[in-house]
């Protein structure tokens, strides 16, 4: 427990912040118009208002109340998106059997205890198992490997 | 027939090999059957648009035809221009080929700021794949003219101008509407949509006041006589709406817009692949079955050779160039 | 003919061997992509359609319509047991569902919706049958202005989708339709918020999104915390997936509701099961005597999105049989359908062709017997899933995703989409901001834009239409009735809810 709470602090801040950026964004990139012909900039610029407000509404008495601090888990955060930019990196270029692999080999790593054996094996049978459903089952356009003739 | 044993692993464990073969014996191709493998058919739309069902519709005739699967494989977004993208960019081997709409050849150089490929060099038409008009489709319940001379004096006469649908900026149907409503002086409001699917049901419900839409999505309405078609944007009447005169005849001459595709491989295919897909092309579109069923789904089956298709395109772009000015419209 | 000695026709033609043959493969297939993850009707459609060139068009369609409703009984299925949203509409699934599986309890939740499923769809059918021609007049009457007031009442529905703090609810609804922003806008053909990538042009993907905040982030959040689900300690008996009185009691009514507002939002071109789903999941919220439980496994929050959804999918077959406007792409594609085998969809295909619109229509009904017997038997073979260690099972999970998502539009950006987003998600948890409210806010917002800037262009910049059009002004009055309510209560210091239920009651949801 922390005197503030922190949670809603940086929340309430990330949506200022966004709010503000969403705001300026809109307005210096799109026209604004006006009510007969609304421009392209008018929505996005009254949403950026709203959610700055909303920012602030959230933050200002989290100052002022008991809470916690949000501690990330950065290890399975980074494993497990790493495993999903792996796939995506790898499959248009060399395939969907490669891209199995890369998921599973990268998202392994998520946990403390590593079983290497274990994560081929399961690499192997879920590369076997999506070549058959989704390439040849359901005909989604990726082959098993592809080198080069992309 | 080495190499096209070498292609045939290439699906397997040989594809590097071919793939890096491929172009290099090109010349030595042109002797050899085509396709040796399974070919990709880039669809630059969604599923279930025109374009994709007719893509679908003439690859499966094809597979039947040539002996290997064409696979159809749907790009979209941006207005096609990533599915044209991806064609002009894949591997000009003669393996990926996909219908490219006029958009994509004639109209988007001059709606964007930039294309990421260039419609006069990147891609290399193989043949003509379809047409289907645009249709001048109102309300029957909400306008009471019924030709299109008396629907231009109400239109106006009507305070505050008319309003007209489209599926989106740039689209055909937009210009045309542009061309329609700056040629014959009405003051009128365009109203995007996102598709048919809702400017129809605006038309009903007297939203809008007209539009020149492609036709296929309107048939139902006008067969049901919820719609009145006044006019067709092609140079002659249209088989499946033979009492809708062409826009000459009902007094608005030189107005022939019709949206219209041709499939496309990536420029740097052998002339000799091409010319094969071509005449394949012509074999399996010209049959009457196929021509049936195209003119069921709205649009007209076309085939020709590579050359045709090119001159068309460029015979179009300065019309479209103009219409684009006029209509104001411009995208990123 | 009546209506009854036309469904009795109706199914003459849907029994004949080859029709139910046809009927029980695409409710197979429905199934099946239902519960793959990202892999949607859509493709699955679009890659069957050559096959439907060679069997009669009532069989043919019967065979798509099959998927499509299929599909929607499927989709809730991976959402219970992995929080994972196979279908957007199924999003909804995860709230209530998801707590229920780490209850223990997600045999009885996949029952129900089954149940639900089951109900929502037979009696969309009855609409369907009784009402299709009223309906479409009801629809067509709903201008822009209309949908606009209809959208800010969701919206405002929406912010009571949240448990904890209301502030954070609609912080989290304003940020959705910020996202929903991104893209090319329809009215100018701006790129808005694209930063010059050509595959943000046409907007993130929504499923990329569901699947993100919801589905990533759980494998994020759940690693290193369970290691063997509680779940795994139960034996599995037929016993522990029946629901109980209990459940049956609190599930009935909520079905009901749901169906009604299903089958009012699929009738709609273009609002669709996604929109019914989260809207029953809110009226369900209000009327409830004890609101809070909602979100830690109520099985109502499961029971009436469910109902309405595919009372939805029912429905949705309204616009398309009787005006040959689709109301959705799948739509669109089943209509290309029936259009290459000849037959012309709109107003006449009734009398027309009685006996492939009454041959749907009792396929209809067969078909969702077949999903029930089909389901039932499947539940245990679910839930014995969730004994897989997660070691084992987040791997799966993940692959499963990049490739469903990659499949969507055979692309490696819409993976990243899903990354970038299940990082969101995770912060989100982290922070205690709901995912719900941002879904909805990211579906509602482009709609609710559009059509306020076409109202707008239409009325040549007159805001008075939005009261001079009853549809219009009944939406804005019930919104208007909500807000005060809400603010009274309030004030007052009084339970929000209960105040709410009663507005409520008073006004249920338009038409249906």
């Amino acid at each position: 427990m922390y005197r503030r709470d922190w949670t809603d602090i940086i929340g309430g801040l990330l949506l200022l912040v966004f709010g503000v950026w969403f705001l300026w964004h809109a307005q210096t990139y799109y026209n604004l118009g006006e009510m007969r012909r609304m421009g392209p900039g008018a929505f996005p610029a009254g949403l950026g208002v709203l959610m700055a407000i909303f920012g602030l509404l959230i933050m200002i008495p989290a100052w002022f109340r008991p809470g916690d601090l949000p501690v990330p888990a950065i290890r399975p955060l980074i494993c497990i998106i790493g495993g999903g930019l792996g796939f995506a990196l790898v499959v248009e270029p060399y395939g969907l059997v490669p891209a199995t692999f890369a998921v599973v080999c990268i998202s392994a790593l998520a946990e403390r205890e590593l079983r290497p054996v274990r994560t081929f094996i399961l690499a192997v049978a879920l590369a076997i198992m999506a070549v058959t459903v989704f390439s040849k089952g359901l005909g989604i356009p990726v082959p098993a490997f592809r080198w080069g003739s992309y | 027939m080495t190499i096209s044993r070498r292609a045939l692993l290439g699906t397997t464990l040989g594809a590097p090999f071919a793939a890096t073969l491929l172009p290099l014996a090109s010349p030595a191709l042109a002797q050899v059957q085509w396709p040796s493998r399974p070919v990709r058919v880039i669809v630059p739309w969604p599923p279930g648009g025109s374009t994709d069902v007719l893509a679908r519709l003439l690859s499966e005739q094809l597979s039947q035809k040539l002996g290997q699967p064409f696979v159809v494989e749907n790009r979209p977004g941006a207005g096609g221009n990533i599915g044209h993208d991806a064609i002009a960019k894949s591997n000009p081997d003669g393996h990926t080929m996909g219908p490219v709409t006029v958009g994509g050849w004639s109209i988007n150089q001059y709606l964007y700021a930039r294309l990421p490929y260039d419609p006069e060099k990147d891609i290399q038409p193989i043949s003509m794949h379809w047409e289907l008009p645009n249709v001048l489709a109102v309300p029957a319940a909400h306008i009471p003219a019924t030709n299109l001379r008396d629907f231009v004096t109400w239109a106006k006469a009507k305070q505050g101008g008319v309003n007209y649908g489209s599926p989106g900026v740039g689209t055909t149907p937009h210009l045309s509407g542009a061309m329609f409503t700056s040629r014959l002086g009405i003051n009128a409001v365009h109203v995007p949509f996102r598709g048919a699917a809702q400017t129809i049901p605006a038309l009903l419900g007297g939203d809008i006041d007209f539009a020149l839409d492609n036709l296929a999505s309107y048939v139902p309405t006008i067969a049901g006589g919820q719609m009145r078609a006044l006019a067709v944007t092609s140079a002659e009447r249209w088989p499946t709406l033979p009492d809708v005169p062409t826009m000459a005849e009902a007094g608005v001459p030189d107005f022939v817009v019709t949206s219209w595709c041709a499939m496309a491989f990536p420029a740097g295919v052998p002339a000799a692949i091409t010319q094969r897909a071509a005449a394949a092309i012509k074999e399996v579109s010209e049959t009457p079955a196929m021509q049936e069923r195209f003119l069921r789904t709205g649009a007209r089956a076309l085939y020709g050779t590579p050359e045709e298709a090119a001159a068309r395109a460029a015979r179009e772009r300065p019309m479209w160039r103009e219409v684009v000015q006029l209509s104001g419209a411009r995208l990123e | 003919m009546d209506t009854l000695g036309m469904l009795g026709m109706g199914f003459l033609v849907a029994l004949s061997p080859e029709n139910l043959f046809y009927c029980f493969l695409g409710v197979f297939l429905g199934t099946f992509i239902g519960v793959l993850p990202g892999i949607g009707s859509l493709a699955t459609i679009s890659m069957l359609l050559p096959l439907t060139f060679h069997v009669p068009a009532t069989t043919a369609i019967i065979m798509l319509a099959g998927i499509y409703y299929g599909a929607s009984y499927g989709g809730s299925t991976a959402s219970i047991l992995l929080n994972l949203p196979g279908t957007p509409s199924a999003a909804v699934a995860c709230l209530d569902g998801y707590p229920m599986a780490k209850q223990g309890r997600a045999g009885v939740a996949l029952f129900m919706t089954t149940i639900a499923s089951f109900v929502g769809a037979s009696l969309g059918i009855v609409i369907l049958t009784l009402f299709a021609p009223g309906l479409a007049e009801v629809a067509l009457s709903f201008g822009p202005a209309d949908y606009f007031a209809m959208m800010l009442l969701g919206l405002v529905a929406a912010a009571t989708l949240t448990q904890g703090s209301p502030a954070k609810g609609i912080a989290m609804v304003l940020f959705g339709l910020c996202l929903g922003m991104v893209g090319t806008d329809v009215q100018t053909g701006q790129q808005r918020f694209t930063f010059d990538i050509p595959y943000l042009s046409d907007g993130v993907s929504l499923v990329a999104i569901a699947m993100g905040i919801f589905g990533v982030a759980e494998v994020i959040g759940s690693i290193g915390r369970v290691t063997n689900r509680e779940v795994t300690s139960q034996k599995i008996t037929m016993r522990s997936m029946m629901p109980t009185k209990a459940d049956w009691k609190a599930s009935w009514k909520p079905m009901l509701r749901g169906t009604g507002v299903g089958s009012f939002f699929g009738a709609l071109p273009g609002a669709g099961g996604t929109i019914a789903s989260f809207m029953s999941y809110a009226v369900e919220k209000k009327v409830a005597k004890d609101p809070s439980r909602f979100g830690k496994g109520a099985i109502e929050g499961i029971a009436a999105p469910e109902s309405a959804n595919n009372a939805a999918a029912q429905t949705a077959f309204i616009p398309t049989l009787t005006l040959g406007i689709p109301g959705d792409s799948v739509m669109a594609l089943m209509l290309g359908a029936l259009i290459i085998q000849g037959i012309q969809p709109g107003p006449r295909l009734m009398t027309e062709y009685p006996e492939l619109f009454w041959g749907l229509i009792a396929s209809f009904w067969l078909g969702n017997i077949m999903l029930l017997v089909l389901n039932i038997p499947l539940i245990g073979l679910w839930v014995a899933m969730l004994r897989i260690p997660y070691s084992i099972l987040y791997p799966a999970i993940l692959l499963f995703i990049c490739i469903g998502v990659f499949s969507i539009n055979n692309s490696h950006f819409d993976v990243l989409v899903v990354m970038f987003f299940g990082v969101l998600g995770y912060i989100m948890i982290k922070l205690k901001f709901e995912p719900a409210p941002l879904l909805l806010g990211f579906i509602l917002g482009p709609l609710m834009e559009e059509h306020l800037r076409r109202a707008m262009l239409l009325s040549r910049g007159d805001l008075a239409v939005f009261w001079e059009r009853p549809i219009s002004a009944g939406f804005l009055s019930v919104t208007a009735v909500l807000l005060l309510f809400a603010i009274y209560a309030t004030i007052r210091g009084r339970n929000v809810a209960a105040a709410l239920r009663r507005s409520a009651a008073n006004n249920p949801p338009a038409g249906a």
